[in-house]
């Protein structure tokens, strides 16, 4: 049988998780000094690093059997998978922010929402049973509203000094992020014993 | 509309040669095993009145759905599983027969999924249905056929995993909660999402059994499992449900079943309309579930014909797929002899073609106007044999 495999998040959550896995023990040299290789040798695992979005892909398909990633990925990709474990890091929270002083919910006019993450954005309003028009937008989402294409954003928040700094400001807060350990259904089933011990290892690490 | 005119929709594909000759292996295969357990074939339409899936017990969401209309304007859909419109058979054409029935069907459904993500909208399943049939026996069978179709296509190393809607159905029904509320609540079930869930459990408040709904994802494992469920919760109905799961696992063990069987009371199926059992089963190279089926005793009482029922269902694709990989498809030979008639012959070649046919011979007729282009083609297929009319008669050569 193939090494269990690990799909990391790239960035962001990486080094955190490297920490978390030397944490446990694990030889993670080869992890650190990576060079273009792109599966990485971890005591019995192997372990590619993705995009967060790939994460979830690798994951769900089972070319992965866990994944490490983020909940803002997730609420926007996601679908079936075992997410089994809150790793507690790289915490931050989706919300919903607009010009400072703006009365976004105020009166009946057509409101226009930008966000990199239009699936969030389109379910927190559907759920308010609001009619919203939302706009992908691929980079710094705060440009929308002040360039009055958007009267409000859904975004990544979190010291809120880059929401502050463009003059706008967090009307509500719709949903805590962190990172979040994921595992293949089939995976889960077919190699509980090796899983359930890597995922215990986790658990406790992040406790310590 | 002319730039996807060599393209197949996303989510489908063509089959060709011996993937079709795997897909052929394996329904024939398990064309067999259900036959062979008594069931009897049944065929429904490709497109049913949306009317069909649109029901308490069905929770298809339209944006899944392929749907058009009819020349009335009616709401038609490709089926997105077979259950409802066998149900639907079964309470209507079938309404005389007597029960218990056996069915088995090949059927696609079709299923909107998330734009590239490389998931199939179109996907063959071959299942079976026991109508009419309750209780521990007609569990056991549908079991006992469900592994049978894994293993006459060739899967050895499989894991099945028992649940029981029953048991989260007791303890969902002492919280009162609403059905978005609800939905949510499985779907950080199903997930195993334990921070989810005890996050929804708190926001529902701390009434009812919420501590053994909280503990639903992590119940999974052999069959100790079924004992720290037991002491989770004391309602009647939940204990009853785990007390037939325990019958179940006893009579797996007499089958020899025991490692391929596991527990997980977290599994709570998305489709609303099973009852009892249910169970999925998984095997090596596919990351998805291969098997999936259960018990849904309310279902057909919907239609007009209150009957309790059970079955399962084998994506056809993944065990395709591993036939080819087994090798057990062998790679397609050419044809055995290439007959080629001359001109004012081409009848008698024909003739002599069929008569090759009838001692099992697999011939091609040769299109061709020249012999030696007919030759050439016979050896650039391979085909190890030139039969000839003409003038002279018969003549055979080896290319």
């Amino acid at each position: 049988m193939r090494p269990i495999r690990i799909a990391l998040t790239k960035g962001r959550l990486e080094k955190r998780s490297v920490e978390l896995f030397e944490s446990i023990g694990f030889d993670c040299a080869q992890l650190i000094n990576k060079g273009r290789r792109l599966i990485l040798p971890m005591d019995d695992y192997q372990v590619v690093l993705a995009k967060a979005a790939d994460v979830i892909t690798y994951v769900e398909h089972g070319a992965c059997d866990i994944g490490i990633v983020g909940k803002d990925t997730i609420a926007e990709a996601g679908s079936a998978f075992y997410e089994m474990l809150d790793l507690g890091f790289g915490k931050c929270r989706f919300a919903l922010a607009a010009l400072k002083g703006s009365d976004f919910y105020d009166g009946y006019h057509e409101r226009v929402v930008a966000s990199k993450y239009p699936k969030v954005a389109k379910q927190f309003f559907e759920k308010k049973g609001m009619d919203v028009r939302v706009i992908k937008i691929e980079g710094s989402v705060e440009l929308a509203p002040l360039l009055g294409l958007a009267h409000a954003i859904v975004d990544i928040v979190e010291t809120g000094s880059t929401i502050r700094e463009n003059g706008l400001e967090v009307i509500e807060e719709i949903m805590p992020i962190s990172a979040r350990v994921i595992v293949n259904r089939a995976s889960m089933k077919l190699r509980r014993e090796e899983i359930e011990q890597l995922l215990k290892d986790m658990e406790i690490a992040v406790q310590v | 509309m002319r730039q996807y005119a060599k393209i197949t929709p996303e989510g489908t594909k063509d089959y060709v040669f011996e993937e079709c000759e795997a897909r052929g292996a394996a329904q024939a295969a398990l064309t067999g095993v259900f036959e062979s357990h008594g069931y009897a074939p049944v065929m429904t339409p490709y497109l049913e009145y949306y009317d069909v899936f649109h029901r308490p017990s069905a929770d298809w969401l339209t944006e899944k759905l392929y749907s058009v209309t009819d020349s009335r304007g009616r709401l038609l859909v490709m089926r997105p599983d077979n259950t409802l419109p066998i149900a639907r058979v079964a309470s209507a054409r079938l309404q005389y027969e007597d029960m218990p029935m056996r069915l088995y069907y090949h059927q696609s459904v079709f299923r909107r999924s998330r734009f590239y993500a490389g998931h199939s909208d179109e996907y063959l399943q071959c299942g079976v249905e026991l109508l009419g049939a309750q209780g521990l026996r007609a569990d056991l069978e549908i079991l006992q056929c469900a592994v049978d179709a894994l293993r006459a296509c060739g899967v050895r190393n499989f894991r099945v995993e028992l649940g029981h809607a029953g048991f989260f159905k007791a303890l969902a029904d002492t919280v009162s909660m609403s059905e978005d509320l609800r939905a949510e609540l499985i779907q950080c079930i199903e997930s195993k999402n334990c921070p989810a869930l005890e996050e929804l459990l708190c926001r529902i408040g701390n009434t009812g059994e919420t501590g053994a709904l909280r503990a639903l994802p992590r119940l999974f494992g052999g069959e100790e499992t079924l004992k720290q469920a037991r002491a989770l919760c004391g309602l009647p109905a939940a204990h009853e449900a785990l007390d037939s799961l325990a019958a179940l696992y006893d009579c797996l063990r007499a089958l020899d079943l025991q490692e391929h069987v596991d527990i997980d009371l977290g599994l709570v199926h998305g489709q609303r309309y099973y009852t009892g059992f249910v169970f999925r089963g998984y095997i090596e190279g596919s990351g998805i579930s291969v098997l999936s089926g259960g018990r849904y005793d309310a279902l057909l009482a919907e239609f007009g014909r209150p009957a309790a029922a059970v079955g399962f269902a084998v994506a056809l694709e993944p065990l395709a797929e591993l036939l080819l990989e087994q090798g057990k498809i062998p790679k397609r030979a050419p044809a055995e002899v290439m007959v080629f008639g001359a001109a004012g012959f081409e009848a008698a070649a024909l003739k002599h073609l069929r008569g090759l046919n009838e001692q099992g011979l697999r011939c091609e007729y040769a299109p061709f106007e020249s012999l030696e282009q007919a030759a050439q083609y016979a050896k650039r297929k391979g085909i190890p044999r030139l039969d000839v009319m003409d003038a002279h008669g018969l003549s055979q050569s080896a290319v």
